[in-house]
């Protein structure tokens, strides 16, 4: 794995991330056949762009909070003031009321958390699935209507709405 | 982890649905998120230098990238399905970017793209390189040509050789003349006698200079004597 930054006089630009473990993340979705190499290339940039953008705002909160550490905190405020972000992401952070554990894993093999990802895998299905349920060949109900309708309202707005609402 | 990440090595990117199905629900947990420390690196570049991240904001980061992901790839292949396309694409994603609210994004991306592009330019630009050496090897001919200017120059020389020789025969021919005025100084020699035997040494002199510039008449004095 090539871990060199960006460099314009090789042959090819280096990228932050591995190809193939983004490459895998995209087939996450099973509706993902193929990606071409310039969208393999504009989701591992968009990912860099997101990352700083999110580290950047985090790292506002947190001196606004007087704070040299950035914590879960600032992250899940700063994701809060984002609009867009917002929209996919609250959901998947954890809880408020959760509270810290200290002696979490570092391997993320080995990461006791086995209820958050199931749950966001569903809800990125309904959502993804909200679209489709219009076309009666693709038609899925969803399983829990009701963990489902938080995120459906938000989502059915952006549907509709052709024009994306900025608020930054 | 070093066995996962071999079977991550083994099996083929790309490969059929059920195969990738299975493939990430052997090693999901690990597939599901980037490599923390290259956005530990990122976040760290993107943060004021006395700045610092938690270990729980780093690993909750990591997943929100990961999200971030998920979330642009699903609406760009929604769309493909819509479009009865198979093959994700870049205008799907910055599609994608744009209806999600990204569309920040869509200016920096497109000029990394074309830096993207250009590259693939600098490739057929090296093969732009590998048909210049025929050009070199055109002036290889040329100095070949150099080369062969440069042997008749030799020729020419080795023809100036011989005229040297040739003056070196004309300057041997020489050596015989040099010889005989010095019989006609022998004679010379006998004239002078005879006259200084007369007791006039003006008049001898004067019949040195004269016998010195009349060879000729010398050799009919001889003649007659």
């Amino acid at each position: 794995m090539v871990m060199a930054e960006e460099e314009e006089s090789g042959v090819s630009i280096q990228l932050e991330f591995p190809k193939g473990r983004v490459k895998k993340i995209m087939a996450l979705d099973k509706d993902v056949k193929r990606v071409s190499s310039e969208a393999l290339f504009l989701v591992s940039r968009s990912t860099e762009l997101f990352l700083q953008f999110l580290a950047e705002k985090s790292a506002q909160v947190a001196i606004e909070k007087k704070r040299k550490t950035v914590n879960l905190e600032h992250i899940r405020e700063a994701v809060k003031r984002h609009q867009p972000t917002r929209d996919f992401l609250l959901d998947e952070l954890p809880p408020p009321s959760q509270p810290t554990k200290p002696d979490r894993p570092t391997q993320p093999a080995g990461r006791p958390k086995l209820d958050p990802p199931p749950r966001g895998t569903r809800r990125i299905d309904l959502f993804f699935r909200k679209p489709e349920l219009d076309d009666p060949a693709q038609a899925q109900p969803p399983e829990n209507p009701a963990q489902a309708q938080p995120p459906e309202n938000p989502d059915q707005d952006q549907a509709q709405s052709p024009v994306p609402v900025d608020e930054s | 982890m070093t066995g996962k990440r071999n079977q991550i090595t083994t099996s083929p990117v790309g490969s059929p649905t059920s195969g990738n199905i299975s493939d990430s629900s052997s090693s999901k947990e690990q597939d599901r998120f980037l490599p923390i420390a290259n956005v530990s690196r990122i976040m760290k570049r993107a943060l004021p230098a006395n700045a610092k991240i938690s270990k729980e904001a780093k690993e909750t980061v990591q997943e929100c990238v990961s999200e971030f992901i998920s979330f642009i790839t699903g609406e760009a292949s929604d769309k493909c399905q819509r479009e009865k396309r198979k093959t994700i694409n870049g205008d799907d994603l910055l599609w994608a970017m744009t209806t999600l609210g990204f569309e920040n994004y869509v200016g920096p991306l497109k000029f990394y793209l074309n830096n993207y592009r250009e590259t693939e330019g600098e490739k057929s630009s090296m093969a732009k390189q590998e048909e210049h050496s025929p050009t070199h090897q055109t002036n290889i001919d040329g100095v070949v040509v150099e080369i062969n200017k440069l042997h008749h120059s030799v020729a020419a020389t080795n023809k100036a050789a011989d005229f040297n020789t040739f003056s070196g025969g004309g300057f041997y021919s020489v050596g015989p003349q040099v010889a005989a005025p010095k019989s006609f100084t022998e004679i010379g020699g006998i004239n002078g006698y005879r006259e200084s035997s007369i007791a006039q040494s003006a008049v001898s002199g004067d019949h040195d200079a004269s016998g010195n510039r009349m060879m000729p008449p010398n050799l009919r004095y001889r003649v007659e004597w």
